[in-house]
């Protein structure tokens, strides 16, 4: 059996790192739509959308940047259909949430095919994937160096964590965007345009979400059916149990980031152990984190389930 | 009379369904105190909030200093000098008295909120009109009074010339009205205008120099406060007899039926919501509960219905323990609660007339697994008649009866679980009767009522009273509390602070008092089991 | 006509609009993608009606998504949402499967024992996230999404582990004996006695539901779960048990879909028979009668695009996308206001009673 220390050391922090920044950019998303109020069950479906995105305009133009800035629009586009359905059309914004999911699983799978004539992939050759960057200084010492090495997109969503924050806290965006979500019969009084407000907050989202969705894709240098996994999910949670703080979901996203880490790592390390049970890990340690949260949190009232 | 602010024509209707205003007419005299009465239903919320710009009418022509005025936005009847403050205040809790305040004209520095710009504002403008208030604290910190002058600050910051109350006083102790009052009056005398709505007459007659009467969505007349009298008033709002002067009957109390020893309920965050009550209500009498907003009847409500455990203390029936008790046994015991938020704890609102009638005899009511249709339906066609709920078929959603209906049902609904709710087995009745209830509990029960309704259930209390039920009535009207008990308690802050006889004449102004926190003043009365304080 | 009436007719025609707008895209999408278009319309649209075998299978597409829609319908009205229902749908066809293997006996009596298992299994599962919620407050939106994926995980674990045949090229156990297999209706088409099955359950939950006390406790839970607890209802019970139904009808989707229509376990039996489940259960706006058009119609697409992509060129999944729009379009509410207001004006406003909920509440 694999030794203890062959699977935690540095190489897992830095795997690490790197497979928290889809989940980390899902749960500044969800934190951002859940100040406002807004549940976004939606996000599995944006990452994909922006997944896809990715891939298809980084493989046509051979440009990443263009390939990041698909995904970014991408996941606007989408996540303002989710607005305009739940908040004009006033679906339930929950089933609105499983239909983006449903519509962005079921057309990438499709446009997928009708590209690339192969079910439910989509690859071009020679396209750009991202790629790692040495940061200059760190790079040398021992133990920081695990943050040296990551793509631009892994530096930018640490970056965003300090200026979602700037922008929920500080702002006046931000003040009436908390306003809505804490009372929004209140903030439509005052005469907060409160829609407004809720379309920009999921808008936020959906670009974050197509970052991360981008995140995903370029790394892989392709597109697979489905291959958000359950991060959209996991990411929800996070900013559930950040409690609405922009570095409160980001602990959390760490957190599940490392068991998605270090279930990759054993699967890599130890040849014996079952891949699918590892894969469970990550959502086993979501579920059990909600729960604890969700213990620790409630306040019920008789009659409440 | 300046034609400050003049109304004519104005519709409201809703859903294309319901006729909310119809033709209304209304002039308003720059510097005046203009209030508009009515009952519920008389539309006189509605017209408040056309004018402070939340809803549109569908056709109207209102002028204000003589142009247009038409806002699609409260924020627009801002600018165009118009302010409201709203019965149910529009505050946040976590933020502070500022940042309410100044919320949607937030000044901005270097791309953030100017937090102590704001602040020196607001001071400035609290000391011009005698409404204290600190800034910075927290509006969860601040007493109904104190988030009342949030309320009427924000409208100031907002620089409008004319302020909409809607219904002030509903929540506020009778001190607190006498600082509001003295608040507008000051208000009057730097040159605002004040419209209030209410359906409070003594208050009205106190501060009003105009008064406007609606009903049922129609304009019935415009009176100067000297040129008129009450009588006129309530003649013009109901068109009938005044039922609220009815003269009390004192009945002979009997046994001690509900004995409330102690009773203390902790709350999130260690907070007491209830500490240490203790009271008793005995067969034939009505024992009130008065109390502002908050100050733990909520609690009392909820433990006495078994949905909230006690920390400590004990609930007695009848000498029977009920303190753990679920509600169904509590039931079965002969004790009725009927809850004061209805659509909240009293009935499914979507669910049909019917199914929200049945459901203390859905389970006995049944055969070979399947329920006995037409014998519920039986039980409700009684239940409707008896108590006076009119319906246009059991099949509409509930939600669809006026306010004093729902109220009706739930009341005759909870005052008629004879049988019990295991097939058998009938409730302990009072002195004998199996269908009234030994004890019943009616936190607010006539709520959003009008007056016909009021008196309605009022009888129908009084005529449980005089059957032997023993009755707590815990109310937040005042004039409710003192036409129906015999005794009086009055809580503060969880803790009974008073508990006095009905039958001295003890005034509002009294109770005000102890509704503000004085604890002097228990008469020496056979309490039983119930602890002095 | 009665406002109740008019809701029920606002009701129909916003159903009808959705559809038609669904179907039109679908037929869009076609044409653009399509080489051969018009042998692919003829293809999705009508072949299904064309031979026994497309129609025999369209009816069988329908079954699971029937029983599915059946148990999230009954969890939707008690107000539990179950987002698992895929991952249970995996376990009881596992749990049968299992059961299948294991026990030595050669006859059909070997269905009951499967049944229950899967019905079982699949069943507690999702009462485990019902109980959850009532003891965490951990609300099941969340946790049944996340114990349905482990669910699958587990599944491919224990299918490829223990239960894989190797000879065959991908995974799957072997063929599952002839004596459990369901008797078909209409071969050669997949049809099979499972759909006879689901319609008498649909006519099961429906008396349930609406003419016993369960169906009234689970119907008053979830319309207001504060009172019925007031009123003495095991609230919280009410909620699992939901809960553990509607797991229990996916379960049941499950295996007989393994029995009926595969004769094997295979990897992704599940065509989304959990998702697609929420759709149809709304389609039928929670009524276990409106089930069965509703799965109908899902089966039809699903054939239709069988059948497209077999005579034509299209892929199969223009299924999903369509299935997806539809999802999107019932969900607008607005729709069905505007139509409601559109019929109210043409028979005009009324007087009087203040019958809104919003003036009652004062």
């Amino acid at each position: 059996m694999t030794s203890f220390g062959s699977i935690v050391n540095e190489q897992l922090a830095f795997d690490v790192l790197r497979m928290t920044t889809p989940i980390l950019l899902l749960a500044l998303a969800g934190m951002i739509t859940d100040r406002g109020g807004v549940l976004n069950i939606a996000l599995e479906g944006l990452a994909l959308f922006g997944a896809f995105a990715a891939t298809l305009l980084s493989g046509v133009t051979g440009s990443i940047l263009l390939g990041i800035i698909g995904a970014l629009a991408a996941g606007v586009l989408l996540s303002l259909a989710f607005a305009w359905f739940s908040l004009f059309l006033r679906g339930n914004i929950f089933i609105v949430g499983l239909a983006t999911n449903a519509f962005a699983a079921a057309s990438t799978a499709y446009l997928a095919w009708v590209i690339s004539g192969r079910e439910g992939s989509l690859r071009f050759t020679g396209a750009p994937t991202l790629q790692g960057a040495p940061l200059p200084i760190i790079e040398r010492v021992p133990l920081l160096r695990v943050l040296s090495g990551h793509t631009i997109v892994d530096y930018c969503s640490w970056l965003l964590i300090v200026v979602v924050s700037f922008l929920v806290f500080r702002t006046r965006f931000g003040l009436r965007l908390r306003v809505v979500g804490e009372n929004p019969e209140a903030a439509r009084a005052i005469g907060l345009r409160v829609q407004r407000l809720q379309y920009l907050a999921i808008a936020g989202s959906g670009l974050l979400a197509g970052l991360a969705g981008a995140s995903m894709s370029l790394s892989l240098g392709g597109f697979v059916q489905n291959m958000s996994a359950g991060r959209g999910w996991i990411g929800l949670v996070a900013s559930i149990v950040g409690n609405g703080s922009a570095v409160g979901s980001a602990l959390a996203a760490l957190l599940f980031g490392t068991t998605e880490g270090v279930a990759n790592s054993l699967q890599i390390a130890a040849q014996g152990l079952p891949t699918q049970l590892l894969f469970t890990m990550p959502f086993v340690t979501t579920l059990v984190v909600f729960v604890f949260y969700s213990a620790r949190r409630g306040s019920k009232v008789a009659g409440d389930i | 009379m300046d034609d400050y602010l003049t109304c004519r024509g104005v519709c409201k209707t809703y859903d294309g369904r319901i006729r909310a205003l119809q033709d209304v007419e209304l002039t308003v005299g720059r510097g005046r105190v203009h209030a508009i009465i009515g009952e519920n239903g008389a539309g006189k919320s509605t017209l408040a909030k056309i004018l402070g710009g939340l809803i549109r009418a569908d056709s109207e022509k209102i002028l204000f200093q003589g142009r247009d005025y038409a806002p699609n936005s409260p924020r627009e009847a801002d600018a165009l000098g118009i302010g409201m403050v709203h019965q149910h205040f529009m505050l946040f809790p976590s933020l502070t008295v500022a940042e309410n305040v100044m919320l949607g004209h937030e000044p901005v520095a270097r791309g953030q909120v100017d937090l102590a710009r704001a602040a020196a504002e607001i001071e400035k403008l609290a000391r011009r009109f005698g409404l204290e208030i600190d800034p910075k604290e927290r509006v969860r910190n601040l007493s109904v009074g104190q988030r009342q002058r949030v309320e009427i600050l924000k409208a100031l910051y907002r620089k409008v010339e004319l302020l909409i109350l809607d219904e002030p006083t509903a929540v506020l102790t009778p001190q607190e009205v006498d600082k509001l009052f003295a608040g507008i009056n000051k208000l009057i005398a730097e040159g605002y205008t004040v419209i209030i709505i209410a359906h409070k007459l003594e208050e009205v007659l106190a501060i009003a120099d105009d008064i406007t009467v609606l009903r049922r969505g129609r304009k019935i007349g415009t009176r100067r406060r000297n040129g008129t009298s009450k009588e006129e008033l309530i003649r013009m709002m109901i068109g009938g007899s005044d039922h609220l002067a009815k003269m009390r009957k004192h009945g002979t109390p009997g046994d001690e039926i509900l004995v409330i020893t102690d009773l203390s309920v902790m709350g999130p965050r260690g907070r007491a919501l209830l500490s240490s009550v203790s009271l008793t209500a005995r067969a034939g009498e009505i024992v009130g509960i008065a109390g502002i907003e908050g100050n733990g009847q909520d609690a009392l409500e909820k433990v006495l219905a078994g949905l909230v455990p006690a920390t400590s203390g004990s609930i007695f029936l009848a000498g029977e323990e009920v303190s753990r008790r679920s509600p169904r046994e509590r039931r079965r015991l002969g004790l009725s609660l009927v809850p004061s938020d209805r659509l909240a704890w009293g009935c499914a609102a979507r669910a049909s007339v019917f199914e929200n009638a049945i459901v203390h005899h859905y389970r006995t009511e049944q055969r070979r697994g399947l329920l006995k249709r037409r014998s519920l339906h039986e039980r409700v066609t009684r239940l409707l008649k008896r108590f006076d709920v009119r319906v246009p078929g059991t099949e509409v959603p509930m939600s669809s009866l006026s306010g004093g209906n729902i109220q009706k049902l739930i009341l005759g609904r909870e005052l008629s679980c004879e049988h019990d709710l295991d097939a058998g087995r009938e409730t302990a009745g009072a002195g004998g009767a199996p269908d009234i209830p030994r004890a019943l509990v009616a936190a607010k029960p006539t709520r959003g009522l009008d007056v016909g309704g009021v008196a309605f259930i009022h009888d129908l209390l009084r005529s449980y009273r005089d059957a032997g039920c023993a009755i707590l009535l815990i109310s937040t009207d005042l004039d409710e509390i003192l036409a129906l008990s015999d005794r009086i308690g009055v809580l503060y802050q969880g803790s009974l602070v008073a508990l006095l006889s009905g039958r001295s004449q003890t005034g509002k102004e009294e109770l005000g008092r102890y509704m503000l926190g004085g604890r002097h003043g228990h008469e020496r009365l056979p309490l039983g089991k119930g602890r002095r304080r | 006509m009665n406002g109740r009436r008019l809701d029920r007719l606002a009701d129909g025609l916003s159903l009808l609009l959705t559809m038609t707008v669904a179907l039109v895209i679908g037929a869009a999408i076609i044409l653009l993608t399509s080489s051969e278009p018009s042998s692919s319309l003829y293809a999705f649209f009508l072949a299904p009606f064309s031979n026994r075998v497309f129609f025999g299978n369209m009816l069988q597409a329908a079954t699971p998504l029937i029983l599915s829609g059946l148990g999230l319908a009954v969890a939707f009205r008690a107000g539990a949402v179950n987002l698992g229902a895929e991952g249970q749908v995996y376990a009881g066809g596992i749990a049968g499967t299992v059961l299948i293997l294991l026990l030595p006996w050669h006859s059909p009596w070997l269905l009951v024992p499967t049944v229950a298992a899967a019905v079982v299994t699949a069943g507690l599962f999702a009462m485990l996230s019902g109980w959850l919620r009532v003891r965490f407050g951990a609300t099941e939106v969340i946790t049944s999404f996340l114990i349905g994926t482990v669910l699958i995980f587990l599944f491919e674990f224990f299918l490829t582990r223990y239960l894989v045949d190797p000879t065959a090229g991908f995974p799957t156990t072997g063929p599952l004996p002839a004596w459990i297999r369901l008797p078909r209706l209409l071969s050669p088409s997949s049809l099979n006695v499972g759909f006879a099955v689901a319609v008498l359950l649909t006519i099961v939950v429906q008396v349930v539901l609406f003419r016993t006390p369960l169906g009234y406790e689970i119907r008053m839970t979830g319309e207001n779960p504060r009172f019925a607890s007031f009123s003495g209802m095991p609230v919280s019970r009410t909620f699992i048990l939901a809960m553990g139904l509607s797991g229990a009808f996916a379960g049941l989707a499950g295996i007989i879909e393994v029995v009926g229509v595969q004769g094997r376990l295979v990897s992704g039996f599940s065509a989304n028979f959990g998702w697609n489940g929420i759709t149809v259960a709304l389609i039928a706006r929670l009524h276990p009668l409106g089930m069965i058009p509703a799965a109908l119609l899902y089966g039809y697409l699903q054939q239709g695009a069988a059948t497209a992509s077999l005579l034509s060129d299209v892929s199969p999944r223009i299924a999903a996308i369509i299935q997806s729009l539809i999802f999107f379009l019932i969900t607008a509410q607005a729709i069905f206001v505007w139509i409601r207001r559109q019929l109210a004006r043409v028979e005009g406003p009324t007087d009087g009673l203040p019958a809104h909920g919003e003036k009652a509440a004062r």
